[in-house]
């Protein structure tokens, strides 16, 4: 049993929680790692062997590709990569992995790929430590095609999960918000970054920028204690009952009622208008019952860039809808989908640094529409505003004008 | 078993494209075919179906290279490995 560590980092988001550690794999592939139950196992198997059969497909594709662009030549690196997908070294120690371990897929592919960087890693030779680059590819292609089918425990995490990765997209704390996150802790990122933000707003305690995470894996114990601007690995007893304590005295404090909901008016008697600006349509209500006068903006494109389905009009319709009905009356300005740098790529969709706000919805016109009819559809229900985020010039506002007056006939 | 020392003759050594010839060569032969460096003392064997391990080898251009392979079709396997090897 190895001893209490202290880990200093960057508070994020301010509170304490105790919990279990979920790692997240990657910022771009995020995925989880956890345990299989049993009668899981069989399937996980199958779940990777079919996203390693996808992969085959998918370079053999790209090779015939390459064979008629360039001649055979240049095919020859995407051998190596088909190689390494029939590679007894690499495929049959995965499944081994997921076997005897009862792990998930993407747990196994990152222990079995860890051990395999390292020896690469251990070469004299300049060149063969390059060919690490070959294996990370494959790896990164394998977890993205793991994704196209969800691990059957994806929504099953632990009681009090504290999320630990380098760093975890908003779109996954969002997704993860009606699960059981506790807190959150990354090893890179900022207190201004999305996630820092979503954190914030779903009160989850969160410390970012700890590089000293990286050792932390799944089912540890962790306190994040974002008071002290600190992460506690695997804490003592004696900690955890100081902490056990302090977090019962902070319960008791919360529900003592605040003067939050008193008029915002000045001590001379200046009022002045308290706006709120929101993530997602829970949180319009306690806003309004706070006092708030207005929901300042409405973050729109989180629904858009979580897994699995892109929202409906008809889903995108009643989510706004409801967001208008919360606000009761007050003002409510929409902001049409943004793509921050921050956001993860979407599916078939060129992510360009150039590529955000305003110019991505004209870029996909079909999105910015569905979006437009819905927020039109919804304003009977109270005031909308609409906001058009990062207008980059006079010929896009008025292309964005004709696409509104379209929608509006 | 058939056991045969060559001398690595490919420019890079065994790299990602001898790598990648190599496990496709030892693929069309039935018998389990491995290789060690024969020059160093705690070599690995490396299987040579496996291009990670292949890789793993290092076996760079003048290195010596050990071919065992054991099996119906042992003494084409080795042959054939060996002459591709010297390049």
């Amino acid at each position: 049993m190895k001893g209490e560590r202290i880990i200093r980092g960057v508070v994020a988001s301010v509170g304490v929680a105790i919990g279990k550690a979920v790692r997240t794999f990657d910022p771009l592939f995020v995925s989880f790692n956890f345990k299989l139950r049993p009668d899981q196992v069989r399937k996980e198997i199958e779940r990777f062997r079919g996203s390693v059969e996808k992969s085959r497909e998918q370079l053999k594709r790209m090779q015939a590709e390459l064979k008629r662009k360039t001649g055979p030549e240049s095919s020859f690196l995407i051998d190596a990569h088909l190689l390494v997908l029939q590679d007894r070294l690499f495929v049959d120690r995965i499944i081994e992995k997921i076997e005897t371990d009862s792990i998930n897929a993407e747990w196994a592919i990152q222990q079995v790929s860890d051990d395999l960087f390292q020896a690469y890693d251990r070469l004299n030779d300049e060149y063969l430590r390059e060919r690490r680059g070959d294996l990370d590819d494959i790896v990164r292609r394998l977890l993205h095609n793991l994704r196209s089918k969800p691990a059957p425990s994806f929504k099953k995490f632990p009681y009090d999960a504290i999320l630990v990765g380098k760093l975890v997209p908003p779109s996954t704390l969002f997704e993860l918000r009606a699960q059981r996150i506790v807190g959150l802790a990354t090893e890179t990122g900022s207190p201004l970054s999305h996630t820092a933000i979503m954190a914030r707003s779903l009160e989850i305690p969160a410390i970012v920028g700890a590089p000293e995470l990286a050792e932390v894996a799944s089912g540890d114990l962790l306190i994040v204690d974002s008071e002290r601007g600190v992460v506690i690995w695997s804490p003592s007893d004696e900690t955890l009952t100081k902490y056990n304590s302090r977090e019962r005295d902070v319960k008791k404090l919360k529900k003592k009622p605040g003067d939050s909901a008193a008029p915002s008016i000045t001590e001379d008697r200046i009022p002045i208008s308290l706006g709120a600006n929101i993530n997602f349509s829970e949180e319009v209500r306690p806003a309004v019952s706070l006092g708030c006068e207005s929901i300042g903006l409405y973050r729109t494109e989180f629904d858009f860039f979580r897994e699995g389905k892109q929202p409906d009009e008809e889903s995108l319709l009643a989510d706004y809808s409801f967001v208008l009905k919360s606000a009761k009356g007050a003002p409510v300005t929409f902001r049409t989908i943004d793509v921050g740098i921050d956001q993860k790529s979407w599916d078939g969709v060129n992510m360009n640094l150039g590529v955000r706000g305003l110019r991505f919805c004209l870029e996909n016109t079909d999105i910015f529409k569905k979006q437009l009819r819905s927020l039109y559809r919804a304003s009977v229900n109270g005031p909308t505003r609409i906001l058009l985020p990062f207008v980059s010039s006079v010929d896009d506002l008025d292309t964005a004008h004709q696409i509104l007056a379209d929608v509006r006939r | 078993m058939r056991e045969r020392e060559v001398v690595i003759g490919h420019r890079l050594g065994l790299h990602a494209r001898a790598a990648a010839r190599l496990v496709q060569l030892s693929s069309q032969f039935q018998s389990s075919i491995v290789l060690f460096r024969s020059d160093s003392v705690n070599s690995v064997e490396a299987d040579a179906r496996s291009i990670l391990s292949i890789l793993l080898l290092s076996a760079g251009f003048g290195s010596r290279v050990s071919v065992r392979a054991h099996g119906i079709d042992e003494d084409d396997a080795v042959n054939s490995i060996c002459e591709y090897l010297t390049g």
